[in-house]
């Protein structure tokens, strides 16, 4: 099993930062690819952020009310050793559109 | 085929003479429940994506086999910004979402048929043209979700000239409310100022006045607890009552009008409210 951290990803319009409302899902739960994951509220909007992967939930960043940098940790995932590798692929199946997504920061391992 | 791919498109329907360049989408459910089309009506200075998208609303929706209508109000989103104010007239808006619901398949209500009739959900300003719509719409409206809603439109005591005076040399505005709007309507690039100013100048013309008509179906009344734009909803609630109507309330504890939006359990309650 490998670990792979999910930063909260950029967020559009020049916003920097936001704010966690609520997780939905907790450590140890077992989550599907566009599962939705937390709700973050930035300076002007409140969003649904989906789980950009399938995996286990490891680790979460931050709770309610907890202001969290765009770049830094969000969410762990384990994932099987074979998939790994692959976590860092931009998903191509939805259409075009400008909705957030997570993308992995790959271990140096 | 995805659940939530869609092929969106601007809505060229002519309503009485003109074409009101709504943009309009069908999203499919990938296991259809074999329920009513619900049809979402988004807020002031928002659009279908960012009321319902981005928020999770849409994703929810189709993951319980609804079908969606998705409609961006004239001004916002990838809608057209008509030049003429009566675009952007509540009654006009009320006349172009009913051929848009009907455009998408919507019919009137039959006894006994769950696929018949149009289930709505709105928010803020959405939430007024909901209540309007279903009141004016009974034989095509079967429930309706309102979120964030209010006894009276705050947009209706915008100040429309201290507006004017602050975009052309940068005049402070002195009423807070409106300051508040306008810093909005500006902080979102797909916002079409003009076009906003002139639904407001159109919604002044036709101010919200819930008792007028009240509408009979059943409705769920959703609001932040810290909401202070709906901290009428209790009275709306209780004159749709005295209307014999069935309204139910639910508050969403610590939240308040900008971020009761993504609420999970406002999302849960609205879809199981609808699917009764």
């Amino acid at each position: 099993m490998a670990e792979v951290s999910f930063p909260l990803p950029d967020l559009g319009e020049g916003l920097i930062e936001a704010t966690i409302l609520e997780w939905l899902v907790s450590p140890g739960d077992q989550v599907e690819r566009n599962q939705p994951l937390v709700e973050v509220e930035t300076t002007k909007s409140a969003v649904e952020l989906p789980s950009p992967q399938a995996g286990k939930v490891v680790r979460i960043h931050g709770g309610p009310g907890d202001k969290i940098n765009v770049g830094e940790p969000l969410i762990v995932f384990e994932v099987p050793d074979n998939t790994a590798g692959i976590v860092g692929t931009v998903p191509t199946e939805e259409a075009p559109k400008r909705r957030v997504r997570l993308s992995a920061v790959l271990d140096e391992d | 085929m995805m659940s939530g791919r869609h092929t969106g498109e601007q809505h060229s329907h002519t309503v009485e003479g003109t074409d009101p360049q709504l943009y309009v989408a069908v999203h499919e459910p990938k296991n259809d429940a074999g329920l009513r089309p619900v049809l979402l009506i988004h807020g002031f200075s928002s659009s279908s994506k960012l009321n319902w998208e981005d928020t999770g609303w849409l994703s929810a929706l189709l993951d319980a086999g609804r079908r969606v209508i998705t409609v961006d109000l004239p001004g916002h989103g990838r809608s057209g910004a008509p030049e003429d104010m009566d675009s952007y007239s509540p009654s006009r808006i009320r006349a172009d979402l009913l051929q848009v619901a009907f455009d998408a398949g919507a019919r009137p209500l039959e006894p006994g048929n769950t696929s018949s009739g149009l289930d709505v959900i709105g928010y803020s300003l959405g939430s007024r043209l909901a209540w309007e719509f279903g009141a004016t719409q009974p034989e095509l409206v079967h429930k309706l979700v309102l979120g964030g809603p209010n006894m009276a439109d705050p947009l209706a005591d915008f100040d429309l000239i201290a507006a004017q005076h602050y975009l052309a040399d940068g005049t402070p505005i002195a009423d807070e409310s409106t300051a508040g709007l306008l810093r909005m309507a500006q902080a979102l690039p797909s916002n079409n100022i003009f076009a906003l100013l002139s639904l407001i100048e159109a919604i002044k013309t036709e101010p919200y006045d819930p008792s007028e008509a009240v509408p009979h179906m059943p409705m769920l009344l959703i609001a932040g607890e810290i909401d202070e734009r709906a901290a009428s909803m209790p009275q709306l609630a209780e004159l749709a009552a005295k209307a014999g109507s069935t309204a139910e309330q639910l508050v969403l504890p610590g939240r308040n009008h900008t971020n009761a939006v993504t609420s999970r359990a406002f999302k849960q309650a609205a879809i199981q409210f609808l699917a009764s």
